[in-house]
């Protein structure tokens, strides 16, 4: 499967008569994004709002982050079983507005969250400090189930992120760039001398503010399956993953994943990138063994001599990052796990729920326990009487003056378990 | 075959069958007994409720994983920690059960380990006590504690005997 990301650079953002795309600038009818989302009868009200990096500003709580995509050839739509219809995807062009995201913000239940600063000590531990940012403020109408709600908002950010996308279609990339991803007949014989790497892709999956979906069905319902990495660039994996804002991927986070850009980068040249497989993160034992068996019989069916397995969340996923490494151990596939922290504020307690001696290749991307204190901001979006009860606040954590002391839990993707940080660390 | 269902979160009951009987959970040894007479007594679903935090819970449910029953989920769903979530859950399926019983008998080792690695987290991160969680905080935690339980309870056939179940309904 083959497929070109045409991508257009946002450099600033701003609202005006038409929505349209020129000199580094999106400007955005504002009106008319908001109808469209409005005309989801469940929604009570939408606000837009816009922060750029630099800006003493605070976004929280943060649902979901989305890059503005939409097709420009091939099979389909993006976002597919939302916007497009269920046909596959990962093939033909597709338009990316890189530079900026679509931020959904809004009240659901008191405790979820993820704070965005866009200047401060807390932009450094966020990626959405660097992107141009469209904040949808969503308010649900009263009455509206939790689980509407959730959808509501859900895919309202979606609509935002294609309206974007497709009202640029005009408008000439700044550049392509094309991923391969050949059917094993079509494969360069020279690749067979490299050693054959695939990737587990797990899913968060535990229920309402902990899902994700692909094309549209619940990864709770399904079996691990295989799934082009082009499928993802095209927004097959969307997040309905509210919740531990340092370690959900949220949906730009799947359209971009590092791990999967990175396994193109090296294919051909010091490995062979074989496939990927999604799996899920479900909390039933019987799912995590049924799951973690299948996963690793998806990995020995492509051949893979080694796997890259990422986690998405903690305690309960933790387990299923053990059992899919001991098995793909034991069935002769080297692993290299990513995950985060929770090691305490001191970093010296026990980092995952679960472990094994097998898993002797970690990446982390932090702790999450690790505390900051967030200066006080001009401008709040969203709703900062919820840093008390965010996931990683707790009670006392707003201060009088208007700071922050917060774990790293509550920042957005701080300790993402994909890589997609700004910060790094390597052992000397 | 019995399921058990240990719990501090009064929401989660109208999901499970015997919720208009909810046993209050005593300490230690009596728990065992309770439960032990409940099953003897023929109830596939034996509800108990803990007036207490959430830690009681999860210690009640290793001391029925050492009399040999099994944990049909895993202790620490949910992306809160404990100090974040004042409630838990925990779903527990007798030794006679069919699946248990194609397993080796004794201690599940599994569910051993899940647990003692709940119990360690839960004393380095001490629960959220419940008297001192804000109503808001309490109603919405609760709500999330039974959305998280749904497929635990689906698959154990507790939720058969909701008819039209609507999850938000029940809770009111």
């Amino acid at each position: 499967m083959k497929l070109e990301l045409h991508k257009i650079t946002v450099r600033k953002l701003r609202f005006g008569g038409k929505t349209e795309f020129g000199d580094g600038t999106l400007t955005v009818n504002q009106e008319e994004l908001k109808a469209l989302l409005l005309e989801d009868a469940r929604l009570a009200g939408v606000e837009l709002e816009l922060a750029h990096p630099g800006d003493k500003t605070r976004i929280m709580p943060v649902k979901d982050a989305i890059e503005p995509r939409c097709k420009l050839e091939g099979a389909g739509e993006t976002f597919p079983g939302f916007i497009g219809p269920v046909e596959s995807v990962g093939e033909g062009k597709t338009l990316a507005l890189e530079g900026m995201a679509v931020l959904t913000t809004g009240r659901l239940v008191a405790a979820q969250e993820g704070i965005v600063d866009m200047s401060g000590p807390g932009a450094a531990y966020t990626p959405f400090s660097k992107t141009c940012n469209l904040v949808a403020v969503l308010t649900p109408r009263d009455g509206v189930a939790l689980h509407e709600a959730e959808e509501t908002c859900r895919i309202a950010g979606f609509k935002a992120a294609h309206y974007l996308a497709a009202q640029c279609k005009s408008a000439p990339a700044d550049h392509a760039e094309v991923y391969d991803f050949p059917a094993p007949d079509k494969t360069d014989p020279s690749l067979s001398a490299l050693p054959r790497v695939g990737y587990i892709y797990m899913l968060q999956s535990q229920g309402l503010l902990h899902d994700t979906w692909l094309y549209g069905v619940d990864v709770k319902k399904t079996l691990p399956t295989l799934i082009s990495p082009t499928e993802v660039m095209d927004c097959a994996i969307v997040s309905g993953n509210c919740v531990s804002a340092c370690d959900k991927n949220n949906t730009y986070m799947h359209q971009n994943n590092p791990i999967i850009k990175a396994l193109f980068k090296r294919h051909g040249k010091d490995l062979n990138f074989v496939g990927v497989a999604v799996t899920s993160e479900n909390v039933t034992l019987a799912d995590k063994q049924r799951n973690s068996s299948y996963a690793v019989k998806l990995m020995r069916m492509i051949g893979a001599e080694a796997c890259v397995i990422s986690e998405e969340g903690f305690g309960n996923p933790d387990a299923d990052l053990v059992l899919n490494c001991v098995k793909a151990e034991r069935a002769g596939i080297k692993t290299v796990l990513v995950t985060d922290e929770f090691a305490g504020a001191d970093g010296a307690s026990q980092s995952l729920a679960d472990s094994c001696p097998e898993g002797t290749a970690v990446v982390t991307g932090g702790n999450a326990n690790m505390t900051i204190v967030l200066p006080p901001m001009d401008k709040i979006i969203g709703d900062i009487g919820q840093a008390d009860v965010i996931a990683g606040g707790f009670f006392g954590s707003r201060r009088e003056d208007g700071s922050l002391e917060v774990e790293l839990q509550a920042i957005l993707s701080a300790t993402n378990e994909l890589g997609f940080n700004k910060l790094g660390a390597y052992t000397i | 075959m019995s399921v058990a269902l240990f719990t501090n979160n009064p929401n989660v009951l109208p999901l499970f069958p015997g919720h208009s009987n909810p046993a209050p959970a005593l300490p230690g040894a009596q728990l065992l007994s309770q439960v032990n007479a409940r099953q003897k007594a023929g109830e596939k679903f034996i509800p108990m409720l803990f007036r207490a935090d959430a830690n009681a819970v999860i210690t009640a449910a290793r001391d029925l994983i050492h009399a040999e029953w099994r944990l049909l989920h895993h202790p620490m769903y949910g992306n809160y920690r404990p100090n974040q979530q004042p409630y838990r859950s925990i779903l527990l399926e007798s030794p006679d059960t069919g699946a248990a019983k194609a397993q080796t008998p004794g201690v599940d080792a599994i569910s051993l380990h899940l647990i003692e690695e709940a119990l360690l987290i839960y004393d380095k991160c001490p629960a959220l006590p419940l008297e001192k969680t804000p109503l808001s905080l309490k109603k919405a935690c609760g709500q999330l504690d039974c959305e998280l339980l749904l497929l635990p309870l689906e698959q154990c056939g507790a939720l058969h005997h909701i008819r039209n179940f609507n999850p938000m309904r029940e809770q009111g």
